[in-house]
Parts: C-alpha cells; sequence; structure tokens
C-alpha cells in the first residue's frame, strides 16, 4: 500500500499557482527525492500532505486514509526552517515534542538518550539550545524528528546548513531510517545527496510536475542528450547540438532535447569523419535539472 | 493525557522560571509581608475607627489603585506571556513542528489553560497575602469582613471578574501574536493594549472621587477595564448588584467572542506563513471561517 498518494492536486496563493495539477505516489519503504528550484513549490507540497493547508483542487491521502490527528503521531517531521526552544535544554526539547507525539516520559528518555549518542550529542543533553552551534541544533532537531519511530519522515532541506562530516551523518541517519522499514520524503535541491539516496524522484517546476520516477528511468530518459566522441578527421558542423566542445580528436556534445543520437552519429558517417568513440553519456540529476529549468525558461519566452 | 494539557504543562513550566514572573507572583508578596509583619510587631495596627477616617482622606485612592494595579499586573502578566510566547514561536520557527504534532485549537486551549494556571496562582497568592496582612495590620477589619458572607462573595466575584479578565486580555494578545509578523511589532501593539488594562488603575481616583459618575459606569462596562474597575467598586460598596451583572454579562459575551474569533484566525496562513489579511478578509474569516 503506498503511504502517500497525491492526486490532481492544485493550491494558487493570491491567483498565483504554487502547485498545479501535480499528482505521485510514494511507496511505503522508499526514499523519494521532492526536488525543484527554490519557489518550485516543494514546501507548498509537504504543507499540503501535513494538512497545514489545504488543497483548492485534489486529494490526499497520507498512511492509507485521509490526514488525521493519528496521522500526526506517525509522522515525522524536518522543516527547513529549524526551531527548537532556545532557553530550554536539549532533553527538553525532545521530551516535550516526544510528548506531543504521544510517547511516554520513560520511552521518549531512553530513545532521546540513544538518539542524541547517534549523533554525537550526547554530552549537549542537559545544555540549552541557545548554546549549541548551529550544526549541532541541526541534528538535535533530527533526533526531534525521529524519537517517536514514525512510519513516515519528511525532511525538508536535511542538509543545509550542515558541513561535509554532518552532511555525511545525515546521510546515513537517512539509509538507516529506510533500512528500518520508514517512507522518507527528502525535499531538495541537492541533486547529488538526492541521486545517491533516492529510490524514486518527483522534480517540479513552477507548481508543476517535469519528471517522476525511479532516479535510473529518469537518468536513462536524459542519457541521450550528451554524446562523448573521439574521432579521426574534420569535425562537421552538425545539426541539432545545443553546444560542442570540439578538441582535436575528441568532442563532447549537448544535444538539443529533440536530436536522437542515432542522427548525430549518421551525419558523423556521413560527412566522412572515423569515428574512434561514440559514447551516450548518463547526465546526473543535477545536469538534468539545469536541463529542465533552462528548457521551460525557453518554452516560455 | 490529552495534547492540550502537555501544551498546558509546558507552557507552565517555561515561564515559571521567568524572572519577572517570580518577582511579582512571589518575591513582591514576600516582601509586603515581610514589612506587614514589621509594621505589626512594632505595634502599629489600624483599627476600625482610623480606617473611616482614612476613607475621607484624600489619599484613600492609593488603597483600590494598589488593588487594582496589583490585579492589573497580574492578568496582564501572564496574557502578555501569550503574546511573547506566540512572537517567539514563530521567530524560532518551532511552530511547524507544533503543528505538525497538534491541532491549532489543542495548541491555543493548551496555551490559554496553561497561562492561566500561571495567572491564577498569583491571584491566590496575592488574595492569601492581602488577607494574611489584613489580619494581622487590621484585625478588627478582618474580624468584620470574614465573619459574614461578603468577603467570600467578594473573592468569589474577583475569582470570576479575574478569570474573564484574562481570558479575554490572552485571547487578544494571542490574536496579535497571530498577526503581527515580529515579536517588536507584536510588543508595540501589545503595549496599546497595556494602556487599557492599566486605566482603571491610573484614573482611581475618579472613581473613587464620584463612583456614581458617566465615567465610572462607562468603565465598569466596557469590557477591557470592565474587571478591575468592577473590583475596585466592589472593594469601596459603591457599585449596584445591575451594574455587576451587567458588566459580567457584557464581559463573558465579548470575552467568548474574542476567544471564537482568535481560534479562527489561529491556523496555517496567518501563524506560520505570515499571509497578511485585509481588515475585510479577517472579518469574513472570522464570521464565516
Amino acid at each position: 500500500m503506498p503511504s502517500v498518494v497525491v492526486d490532481d492536486i492544485f493550491k494558487a496563493y493570491a491567483n498565483v499557482e504554487a502547485v498545479s495539477g501535480v499528482s505521485f505516489k510514494i511507496e511505503e519503504g522508499e526514499v523519494f527525492g521532492l526536488l525543484g528550484p527554490n519557489g518550485a513549490g516543494k514546501s507548498t507540497i509537504i504543507r499540503l500532505i501535513l494538512d497545514f493547508i489545504e488543497p483548492d483542487k485534489g486529494k490526499i491521502e497520507v498512511l492509507g486514509g485521509k490526514f488525521s490527528e493519528k496521522t500526526k503521531e506517525q509522522v515525522g517531521y524536518l522543516p527547513e526552517e529549524r526551531g527548537l526552544y532556545e532557553d530550554i535544554t536539549v532533553m527538553d526539547n525532545l521530551l516535550y515534542l516526544a510528548g506531543l507525539k504521544g510517547m511516554n516520559a520513560f520511552g521518549a528518555r531512553k530513545k532521546a538518550i540513544a538518539l542524541l549518542e547517534r549523533v554525537g550529542l550526547k554530552e549537549k543533553a542537559k545544555e540549552k539550545v541557545n548554546a549549541l552551534s548551529k550544526g549541532m541544533r541541526q541534528l538535535a532537531q533530527i533526533c526531534a524528528t525521529l524519537i517517536h519511530e514514525p512510519a513516515l519522515l519528511i525532511f525538508d532541506e536535511p542538509f543545509s546548513g550542515l558541513d561535509p562530516n554532518n552532511r555525511e551523518l545525515v546521510k546515513q541517519i537517512i539509509k538507516q531510517e529506510k533500512k528500518a522499514g520508514r517512507t522518507i520524503i527528502l525535499s531538495t535541491h541537492m541533486m547529488n545527496e538526492a541521486e545517491e539516496i533516492c529510490d524514486r524522484v518527483l522534480m517540479i517546476n513552477n507548481g508543476r510536475r517535469v519528471l517522476y520516477g525511479d532516479v535510473e528511468n529518469v537518468k536513462n530518459s536524459y542519457a541521450s542528450h550528451s554524446i562523448f566522441v573521439e574521432f579521426e578527421g574534420s569535425f562537421p558542423q552538425l545539426s541539432g547540438v545545443e553546444k560542442a566542445d570540439v578538441r582535436n580528436n575528441s568532442a563532447e556534445l549537448s544535444l538539443r532535447i529533440d536530436t536522437d543520437p542515432q542522427g548525430i552519429l549518421r551525419q558523423l558517417v556521413d560527412s566522412g569523419v572515423i569515428v574512434r568513440k561514440f559514447d551516450v553519456k548518463e547526465l546526473s540529476l543535477n545536469q538534468i535539472f539545469i536541463r529542465v529549468v533552462e528548457a521551460e525558461k525557453w518554452i516560455k519566452q | 493525557m490529552d495534547k492540550a494539557v502537555k501544551v498546558a504543562l509546558q507552557e507552565f513550566r517555561m515561564n515559571l522560571s521567568r524572572r519577572e514572573y517570580k518577582f511579582f507572583a512571589f518575591v513582591l508578596p514576600a516582601v509586603l509581608l515581610v514589612i506587614v509583619f514589621l509594621m505589626a510587631f512594632g505595634g502599629r495596627q489600624f483599627s476600625l475607627a482610623e480606617f473611616s477616617l482614612m476613607k475621607k482622606s484624600y489619599y484613600f485612592f492609593a488603597f483600590p489603585s494598589t488593588i487594582a494595579m496589583v490585579f492589573s499586573l497580574a492578568i496582564f502578566l501572564s496574557a502578555n506571556f501569550m503574546l511573547q510566547g506566540i512572537a517567539r514561536e514563530k521567530e524560532n520557527k518551532i511552530l511547524e513542528i507544533l503543528v505538525s504534532s497538534v491541532s491549532f485549537r489543542q495548541l491555543l486551549t493548551g496555551k490559554i489553560l496553561g497561562l492561566a494556571m500561571l495567572g491564577l496562582i498569583q491571584f491566590f497568592v496575592w488574595v492569601m497575602v492581602g488577607t494574611i496582612a489584613i489580619a494581622v495590620i487590621a484585625p478588627e477589619i478582618f474580624l468584620r469582613l470574614f465573619s459574614s458572607f461578603f468577603a467570600t462573595w467578594v473573592i468569589g466575584l474577583y475569582f470570576l471578574l479575574f478569570v474573564l479578565g484574562y481570558l479575554l486580555y490572552a485571547a487578544l494578545l494571542a490574536a496579535i501574536g497571530v498577526l503581527t509578523e515580529t515579536r517588536g511589532e507584536a510588543q508595540q501593539i501589545g503595549s496599546l493594549l497595556t494602556g487599557f488594562a492599566l486605566v482603571p488603575a491610573l484614573s482611581t481616583m475618579f472613581i473613587t472621587g464620584d463612583s456614581t459618575s458617566l465615567y465610572a459606569k462607562a468603565i465598569t462596562l466596557f469590557p477591557l477595564t470592565s474587571p478591575i474597575t468592577a473590583m475596585i467598586r466592589i472593594f469601596l460598596r459603591t457599585i449596584t448588584i445591575e451594574e455587576i451583572v451587567a458588566s459580567l454579562v457584557l464581559l463573558l459575551i465579548t470575552t467568548i467572542l474574542v476567544v471564537l474569533a482568535t481560534a479562527r484566525i489561529f491556523r496555517a496562513e496567518t501563524l506560520m506563513y505570515g499571509k497578511k489579511f485585509s481588515i475585510r478578509e479577517l472579518v469574513n474569516f472570522i464570521i464565516k471561517g
């Protein structure tokens, strides 16, 4: 059974469509990437899933039904803008937030200690939050998100503001939580991180779905738009190429979206060039993301 | 345990340790008691005759003014914690985390209950301290007051006025906290409300002097000033039963309406995402939900 089903949702603010006709499903136990540039509509989608706001049209189901008070106890949310009570201790923050998720005090304390140890903050448990560095506060907040062992975790930009070590730690935590069977929504504009840990992705731009599916399938669908060629002879002018970086015996070609790589190969052969290597390159999610955004800009113009 | 109760306990715990609360709820009453005991042990006590003479003095208004100030501050301190709490939670961005765990209704109810507990502690501390002070410094007056049903009735009325006054200010300040963007803006608008809360205490000499004046009647009925004005006039025994009833009914209706309106605006768009509504939109929102 899918953990989240989003069906054709619309949400507008002051006549601006923040989300327009978006549909997707998140399967149980997967890490689902919600990707897109700033202002794309990712946070709006998260707020709709969490029932903070209601869609103008469409339907959302979370953990098998409409979002209810009970659902809140099964969801862990790490917002993009971090916040804990600054003038009370880390432990008090964790115990209070765990209590609001339905945990008893004894269980919450035990789990809090284990989590703080996991992120290297055990000695900071009795310190006030305002005495911690920014990175430590974020790790403390991740503990608050995990403490009640929710079935669904929603991380909104979990890597922002973290140094490389802590970023790696957070990635490990996400992988461990996935192993424990939790469903994870990872909203981020850090494509490299998303590519590394997500199973499936949804790319949003201007409130609309632009890409959706397995990370591998998404990359494969764009694989044909970048080619590496090794050749002998004089490199010809080719049609259907957006950018050509030609050196002595090699060339890196970025194709236009509607160009078939086979057509490029035919042009090269017909021009008399000897092709030694013809490599259809796999684009990273980051490169795909940039392409999609630029293509949308171009279409708009 | 209901989540609203958990929120209430947290609000109570966090604000109980605040310096201004501890000073006003515990330190100041303790200091007053020490002064009163010192005076009593020094042989300075007040008789009924002396009190009757004092009532005719021009400076007598200081008595009800002090009582008014004490209860005004007790109401306003707790209600102001509401404003500061919401503004702080908005600033610290912790609101999204809270709302992912509890409903808006539970959050608002919990905050009102938690701060009400703080307010009630102040109320009972001051009533106890006041009672002990009268018993020590003016035993004749104490015996007269507390031998009749009057004293219990008065304390009961004071309690009702205090609770309604607190609820009204707490709901209003919660609304201000929701609708303003920054803590500074919230404090500025909240200070305007302080003005209303202090009007009875600051204009006691006008109420004491001529308690049948239009001004005295008006501020007895106006909800923002009625709790404290009614307390002063009950102390002076210059208020009629009809005025008490009218003041309580108006206060109750206003408080219920303000609490309901605040509950309607206590939601994501205003609380977390700073959406600004025009006055018309806000009114529409409050009426239609």
